[in-house]
C-alpha cells in the first residue's frame, strides 16, 4: 500500500437537509406561509399552546399543523376537533423530524395552504435542535412543572431557538423551587437575544402577548 | 439516538470524496463537531465502522475534534469562549461587556479531510506505451474495479 495523503473535505454533514430546508422555507415565503417549528419535551403542552394560539390567530388569518409523533393520531385528531386543518406524521420511532419527512406531511395537505402552518415537532428536548425542518422561526416550550434546571442539561436546544415559552405558569405557585431569573439568565448565555414569554394556555396567562410576536415575525419573515 | 441520520450522510460523503482512481482505502475521517452538538462519540464510530462495511472506508479510523463555544463580542468584536457553567467566563476579557455577544462557533459539523492511501503503482495508472489517451478509459475501469475489490474485502 502506498503512503497516505489528506484530501480536504470541508463538507457540511446536513448539507442536504440543510438545503431542501432552505428550498422549503423560501417556497412557502413565496406562497404566503409563515412555518413555525415548536420544540419541547413529551407533556410540555405544545398541542395545548398551539390551540390556545390558534384561537387567537385565526380570526384573521388560515392555520395548519403537522403533528409529528412516534405513533398514533391522538394529537392531529385533537387539533381537527377545534376544526383547524392537521396532518399526523408519524415517525415510527425516529427521535427527529427530517426535511424529507415535512415535505410529505406538506403534500398530505393536497392543495390546502395557510397563513401559520405549524409542526409540532417530536417531544423530545435533544434530537429535534440538530435538524434544520424548513421553519422561519423555531421555538420551544419548557412546562413549570418539568423545572428551570433543565436549561443547564439540554444547552443546545436552548441556543438554537428564536424563543423559549414557558409553559403552565397557572402551576407556578405549586412549584415554589421554580427559579424564573435562574431560567432567563442561563437561557440567554448561548442565545442573549432570546425571546422569552411565560405562558398559561389554561388561564390565558401571556397568550395575547406570544401571539403578537408570532404576528410580528411573520411580518418580518414575509418581507 | 439520531446519530444514524448523520452517520449515513458521513459515510455518503467520504466515499463520494474517495471516489478517484488512485484510492485504494479511506485510512481516516476527520470530523469536527461543535460543543453543542449532541453527538454520542461511541456511538458515532460504531454506526461509522457498521455503515462503511463493504465501502472504501471501512477500516478508516474515525477522529472526532470538538471545538468550544466561542461568542463575539458586541461591542468591541473581540472573540472568546463562554462556558455555559462560569458565570465569569460571560464577559468579554477586552472591553469587560457582560453577555453582550453573539454564538459564532460551537454548533458545527462538518467533515474536515479524509486520509486516504494510493494504490501501488502495478494497480493503479499503468504507464502505457499507448500514451495519456489510453490511461482514461483505463482510470474509470480502475475506480470500478477498486470498488468491487473492497466490496468483497
Amino acid at each position: 500500500m502506498n503512503e497516505s495523503r489528506m484530501i480536504e473535505v470541508k463538507r457540511n454533514i446536513l448539507a442536504d437537509n440543510d438545503r431542501a430546508a432552505d428550498v422549503f422555507r423560501e417556497a412557502r415565503k413565496a406562497e404566503g406561509t409563515f412555518f413555525i417549528d415548536v420544540m419541547a419535551s413529551p407533556g410540555a403542552g405544545k398541542t395545548t399552546l398551539l390551540l390556545a394560539l390558534i384561537e387567537q390567530l385565526r380570526a384573521h388569518a388560515t392555520c395548519g399543523v403537522i403533528e409529528a409523533d412516534l405513533e398514533s393520531e391522538v394529537d392531529a385528531l385533537k387539533i381537527k376537533e377545534a376544526g383547524v386543518s392537521s396532518v399526523e406524521l408519524n415517525t415510527r420511532g425516529v427521535c427527529h423530524v427530517e426535511m424529507g419527512m415535512v415535505e410529505k406531511a406538506l403534500a398530505a395537505f393536497g392543495e390546502l395552504r395557510f397563513d401559520y402552518l405549524f409542526l409540532e415537532n417530536i417531544g423530545n428536548l435533544v434530537c429535534p435542535a440538530e435538524f434544520d425542518t424548513g421553519a422561519h422561526v423555531r421555538v420551544m416550550l419548557l412546562s413549570v412543572p418539568e423545572g428551570y434546571d433543565k436549561v443547564y442539561k439540554y444547552p443546545p436546544m436552548f441556543a438554537v431557538v428564536d424563543a423559549l415559552i414557558v409553559t403552565k405558569s397557572d402551576y407556578l405557585s405549586l412549584n415554589p423551587d421554580f427559579d424564573m431569573d435562574a431560567l432567563y439568565r442561563q437561557a440567554r448565555v448561548l442565545n442573549p437575544d432570546l425571546d422569552i414569554f411565560v405562558v398559561s394556555a389554561r388561564t390565558g396567562q401571556g397568550i395575547d402577548e406570544f401571539a403578537a410576536w408570532v404576528r410580528s415575525c411573520r411580518e418580518t419573515a414575509m418581507v | 439516538m439520531h446519530e444514524m441520520a448523520f452517520v449515513r450522510n458521513v459515510v455518503d460523503i467520504v466515499v463520494e470524496e474517495a471516489d478517484v482512481p488512485d484510492v485504494a482505502e479511506v485510512r481516516a475521517v476527520h470530523i469536527v463537531i461543535g460543543e453543542g452538538r449532541d453527538i454520542v462519540e461511541d456511538f458515532f464510530e460504531s454506526l461509522f465502522r457498521y455503515l462503511a462495511r463493504g465501502t472504501v472506508a471501512e477500516q478508516a479510523e474515525v477522529i472526532l475534534y470538538r471545538t468550544p463555544y466561542m461568542v463575539r463580542c458586541k461591542r468591541c468584536g473581540f472573540i472568546f469562549h463562554v462556558n455555559v457553567f462560569d458565570r465569569e467566563s460571560l464577559a468579554c476579557p477586552v472591553c469587560k461587556a457582560y453577555r453582550e455577544y453573539k454564538l459564532v462557533s460551537g454548533l458545527e459539523f462538518y467533515i474536515s479531510k479524509i486520509e486516504v492511501a494510493g494504490k501501488e503503482p502495478s494497480e493503479s495508472q499503468i504507464p502505457s506505451p499507448e500514451g495519456q489517451l489510453a490511461s482514461v478509459p483505463a482510470g474509470d475501469e480502475t475506480g470500478q474495479a477498486k470498488q468491487e475489490g473492497t466490496a468483497t474485502a
